[in-house]
């Protein structure tokens, strides 16, 4: 036990009665204060004080305490959940990647098959117009009708249909190959 | 009035708890607080072969984080290799029976719970504290 | 420079650093280590001592170390202990027995030295004991198995003593009073006669060998000898048995020897020599060869490799189809080695040559 000086002790209890400051710490239980029952009585207010405020930073730490748990627990529980997400976002990319890869796909293929049946449906209207003036042609002469009005347009659409013919060949040899890798691909 | 006492744990938040509690209950007034076994075994290691003043009792975490060992190791060491029997326990927030068994062969002498209800466990142990001292007491758990 | 430990841990200067380096951990983990104060209240006790104890940590420190009490030994031991210790300041050594948690009894080997503090004053003690409780069961249960042994042999001796020498001899020499000569002869009884009588000699002559032999194997027991000519007791020895025919014995010296067991060592060396014989003309000499006693026959022959193999107890050569209980040899060289003759072998083309050194 210690033992302060009178001086100390009268300083202590201004200080008390002035400003509203007390000792604090464990350093209360150690302080010798028999013989004075006014200082006795100034150490028992102060231990008072003191335990008080022990008392409530030992709850508030227990609280932290808690919420810290709570929180590294549902931490742990965010960080489960994130990964979910995660795993779910991954999938739905994944799934729409395909989506879009199945749509580009049609798209080309009904690309192909209208230029395919255009190509066709002018193939058609060309032999159609051949054959029309080749009969029209064909009878004339065999009335022996003026023909030259028919003459000429069969001469120009025989040579239009020959110098054309290689193109007109490889566009629906283009149309129809791309339209076998399309049906390949889906 | 225990005179001194180490607690040893990883969580300092620990630490304050069982400071304000130790004054509370008026247990200790000299209290020192260790993060690490590893630490603590230098620390009582070196307190042997100096022939300092050891604790009088030793609160040591069962599971003590960014140690080599745990705290049962830690108590066998103590107890066994530096050649000392101190008044030495676990302090856990668990209640493994193995555990406590395992702990027991290592020389602890008690098992306090962790918990918000760490005061009135405290207080039982201050009272038995003197058997401990005398040996009189079995291993005892505060639960 | 080099040198041996005890246990035949060898080791030079050069490595002794790392031996005495690792001896800590050795000694804590194969010996007893305790400390007490001087009160003799236990302050320290390592893992092997709670174990072999089967006190926890906690149930030794603080307790007075005749926790580990047995009460086998008087007060006398202890006080002479004490002494040693404290007042001569001494390392007191000796083997104790101590009782364990469960009432068991373990025996250690201890050695207790004092601890004096700065000012020269006693103030406790430490000990550092091996555990040897298996040893001593084991010398224990031999112990005790000789005195079965003995009491045994005793009661061998003194139930076959009186039927052998007393009354056998007597009911013999009393039918033969008691028959009239020239009814022996009508009834061919000559033969029948002559045949009990060569028996129960052959018998008495067996059993005072049994009864030497287990003389000797007694405690503190002395060979008894006596001048004999050897030729002449081992002729009458061989007499009696059926393989006479088969040992031819030479001129042999007059020496000390306890007649009745030389016989019986020499008669398992002959048996033995006839036993293990593959040959068609099965024979034995007894001769002398440079003051050597020799044995000698045409069986299958040993040499000295098998010969001080077969003469330790219970060993029999290996595959051996005749019956036998090991013993034989053994006793036989025992036998010799107790008059002070030493046995050697020699495996000749045909046959093994025994050597007895007189």
């Amino acid at each position: 036990m210690i033992k302060l000086n009178e001086e100390t002790k009268k300083v202590l209890l201004a200080l008390s009665d002035d400003k509203g400051i007390y000792l604090e710490g464990n350093i209360l239980k150690i302080i010798d204060t028999s013989d004075d029952p006014t200082f006795d009585a100034y150490i028992k207010q102060s231990i008072e004080k003191d335990n008080e405020k022990r008392t409530k930073r030992l709850e508030i730490t227990k609280q932290v305490q808690e919420q810290n748990i709570e929180l590294i627990k549902s931490k742990g529980e965010k960080d489960e959940v994130n990964k979910q997400l995660q795993k779910a976002l991954e999938k739905a990319e994944q799934a729409k990647e395909s989506a879009v890869n199945d749509l580009e796909l049609m798209q080309k293929k009904a690309q192909f098959e209208l230029i395919g049946t255009i190509v066709k449906v002018a193939l058609w209207i060309v032999c159609g117009i051949g054959v029309v003036t080749t009969g029209m042609f064909m009878i004339c002469l065999s009335l022996g009708i003026e023909n030259q009005i028919i003459e000429s347009a069969w001469s120009n659409m025989f040579g239009i249909l020959l110098t054309n013919s290689f193109s007109i060949i490889g566009t629906i040899m283009g149309v129809k190959y791309a339209s076998d890798r399309l049906d390949k691909k889906s | 009035m225990i005179d001194s006492i180490l607690l040893i744990d990883d969580e300092n938040l620990f630490h304050l708890v069982f400071e304000d509690a130790c004054s509370l209950l008026d247990i200790t007034l000299n209290l020192k607080t260790l993060s690490s076994a590893d630490e603590a075994a230098k620390y009582f290691k070196n307190l042997v072969e100096t022939k300092q003043k050891k604790p009088d009792c030793i609160f040591v975490d069962l599971n003590i984080i960014g140690s080599t060992f745990n705290g049962i190791e830690l108590i066998r060491k103590i107890n066994f290799d530096y050649g000392d029997g101190v008044v030495i326990g676990i302090i856990s927030s668990s209640n493994d029976k193995q555990e406590q068994t395992n702990a027991m062969k290592a020389g602890a002498q008690f098992w306090i719970i962790k918990s918000d209800e760490i005061e009135p466990r405290l207080s039982e142990f201050k009272k038995d504290f003197d058997g401990f001292v005398k040996r009189k007491l079995k291993f005892k758990v505060y639960a | 420079m080099n040198f041996y430990i005890k246990n035949n841990i060898y080791i030079t200067m050069e490595n002794i650093n790392d031996y005495i380096s690792n001896s800590e951990e050795l000694l804590k983990e194969t010996s007893l280590i305790s400390k007490a104060d001087k009160f003799g209240k236990i302050t320290y006790a390592n893992e092997k001592f709670c174990e072999i104890s089967g006190y926890l940590f906690n149930e030794l420190i603080g307790q007075d170390h005749r926790i580990v009490n047995s009460g086998v030994h008087n007060k006398e031991f202890w006080r002479q202990m004490y002494e040693t210790i404290i007042k001569e300041r001494k390392l007191w050594h000796d083997t104790v027995t101590n009782k364990n948690k469960s009432g068991e009894l373990y025996y250690v080997k201890s050695w207790i030295q004092g601890v004096f503090d700065e000012n020269n004053n006693f103030s406790g003690y430490i000990s550092i004991r091996q555990d040897v409780t298996e040893i001593i069961k084991s010398k224990n249960e031999i112990d005790r198995k000789n005195a079965y042994l003995e009491h045994a042999a005793k009661i061998l001796r003194h139930d076959m003593h009186s039927g052998i020498n007393t009354y056998i001899p007597r009911g013999i020499s009393s039918l033969e009073r008691r028959i009239p000569e020239h009814l022996i002869k009508e009834y061919k009884l000559e033969f029948p006669i002559k045949m009990l009588k060569e028996g129960l000699s052959h018998t008495q002559k067996v059993y005072r060998g049994v009864y030497e032999f287990t003389n000797i194997v007694k405690q503190n027991a002395e060979l008894t000898k006596s001048l004999f000519n050897l030729k002449e007791i081992l002729d009458d020895f061989f007499r009696t048995t059926a393989y006479k025919d088969q040992v031819i014995i030479d001129n042999l010296p007059t020496i000390f020897v306890n007649d009745a067991l030389f016989c019986t060592a020499i008669d398992n060396l002959v048996r033995n020599g006839l036993k293990y014989n593959d040959s068609d003309t099965k024979y034995v000499k007894i001769y002398m060869e440079n003051d050597c006693l020799i044995v000698e026959d045409n069986g299958r022959g040993i040499d000295c490799n098998e010969f001080d193999y077969l003469s330790k107890p219970y060993t029999r050569k290996v595959g051996q189809k005749e019956s036998g209980t090991g013993l034989g040899l053994n006793i036989c060289v025992e036998i010799l080695k107790i008059h002070g003759f030493s046995v050697s072998c020699e495996k000749l083309h045909k046959g093994t040559k025994l050597k007895i050194n007189l």
